[in-house]
């Protein structure tokens, strides 16, 4: 593929995503200030999930002994603290973003009283959903992605934890611990 | 036909509009007047669906749905355009919407108020939003045109070319029911004129009706209201007899 071939697909693929958000935004919505603040929120919300590495990497640290010479060994009996219990409230930004979307799908209800009752018009559409779908499809769009980068993120932690915690130190039914710890605050 | 049948409609126990019965046949241009609080707008609205009331509303016997809400269309003061999309987005806003949008009136009418086309409407002047909002209702292929006080903050020559453009181009199955208080503006080119008193029909003339009689729309009105002439001169005159008393 060309160079040129890259900058014609990014372009179209451009071209797609601003027709669907125009398409699913009520009329002349400033999506990109929308887009703006997602963005924000989600790097955010990633990085905040990526400190997991850093709470782990403490309680990993934990297992081990430092001897005088600085090497480190294994304890005896230590045991990894559970995945849920490392986990808890980490994803917690991408939860904040799914329930801020039930705002945002209320904005865009009340975006058709804003400098004029456009919302006059939306309600006698022949197409009665259109006034729906402009007002939900982002937001529930968003909230989908949030929720399902958030699943992504817990299965590739479950994962991690599984692979470089030693053996001796796990406990079974880690991945109940989700559960019964709660991954929320 | 658009037919209304005993509508009513109270905002938190207050009665807005009462019993209304009105029929519009296609090509009529119908005034509906009345003081302020009398019931035009929620009328308007009550046709149009926007909230419950009681009593019928029926197109050619047909009730208000999903499937003829294309017919009817509404101007209103308050306007119903997207403050941040210019005309040419409108236009395919409508075109998406309503199979039946005039494009060629469309044209016409932009080029005839010399509205820029690709700037947001938002930016336009008052008066410039009303003649668009016109436009708009104009041109979205109904056959039904609910205008509610449309040319608030236009100018009378604005108001006069309005007027013309709109003899001008309607079809003779459209049907034009127009709320306003300019009565003397509009006597000349309504068929009929329907009167709102506290939200009850208090009167309804043809002007065929109001040239046989030799009275105009004015008189009606002040007649049907019952308007007493003396009351200024009395009010007047009592109020300058304390001062110098």
């Amino acid at each position: 593929m060309t160079k040129r071939d890259m900058t014609n697909r990014n372009t179209a693929t451009r071209e797609k995503l601003t027709g669907w958000l125009e398409y699913n935004t009520p009329p002349g919505f400033p999506w990109k200030n929308t887009l703006k603040g997602l963005a924000w929120a989600g790097s955010l919300s990633l990085l905040w999930s990526l400190s997991f590495f850093y709470t782990y990497l403490v309680y990993y640290d934990q297992l081990f002994q430092t001897m005088l010479s600085g090497k480190k060994i294994l304890q005896e009996n230590a045991v990894m603290a559970d995945f849920g219990f490392i986990l808890k409230g980490k994803q917690n930004g991408f939860l904040i973003i799914a329930l801020a979307m039930i705002g945002l799908a209320v904005y865009h209800y009340t975006y058709f009283y804003h400098g004029s009752k456009s919302i006059y018009l939306m309600k006698r559409l022949p197409r009665r959903s259109e006034l729906w779908r402009r007002c939900i499809v982002l937001p529930v769009a968003v909230m989908a992605a949030s929720m399902a980068v958030a699943a992504v993120l817990t299965l590739g932690y479950y994962a991690f934890y599984m692979a470089v915690t030693p053996p001796s130190c796990l406990t079974p039914g880690q991945w109940e611990t989700l559960v019964s710890v709660g991954i929320l605050w | 036909m658009l037919e209304l049948k005993n509508v009513s409609k109270s905002y938190s126990g207050r009665n807005a509009i009462t019993d209304v019965d009105l029929t519009l046949g296609p090509g009529e241009i119908v005034g509906l007047f009345g003081e302020n609080g009398a019931g035009k707008t929620t009328l308007l609205k009550s046709i149009l669906g926007y909230f419950n009331y009681k009593g019928t509303v029926t197109l050619d016997g047909e009730p208000i749905t999903k499937k003829n809400i294309h017919r009817p269309t509404f101007a209103t003061c308050e306007h119903s355009f997207f403050p941040n999309l210019s005309p040419a987005d409108h236009k395919v806003f409508y075109q998406m919407n309503f199979p039946r949008f005039r494009e060629k009136r469309f044209s016409g009418l932009m080029d005839f108020f010399e509205l820029p086309m690709n700037r947001a409407v938002g930016h336009f002047s008052v008066g410039q939003q009303n003649q668009f909002e016109v436009i708009m209702a104009l041109c979205q292929g109904a056959d039904y045109i609910l205008m509610d006080e449309p040319f608030a903050g236009n100018d009378v020559f604005n108001r006069e070319d309005f007027y013309k453009v709109l003899l001008g181009i309607l079809e003779p199955e459209e049907t034009i029911l127009l709320s306003t208080h300019l009565l003397e503006e509009v006597e000349s080119f309504i068929g009929r004129a329907v009167l709102l008193h506290r939200g009850r029909i208090a009167g309804e003339v043809t002007t065929l009706e109001l040239e046989e009689s030799g009275k105009s729309l004015m008189d009606y009105v002040k007649e049907t209201y019952r308007y007493r002439t003396d009351r200024v001169v009395k009010a007047l005159s009592q109020m300058t007899e304390e001062e110098r008393g």
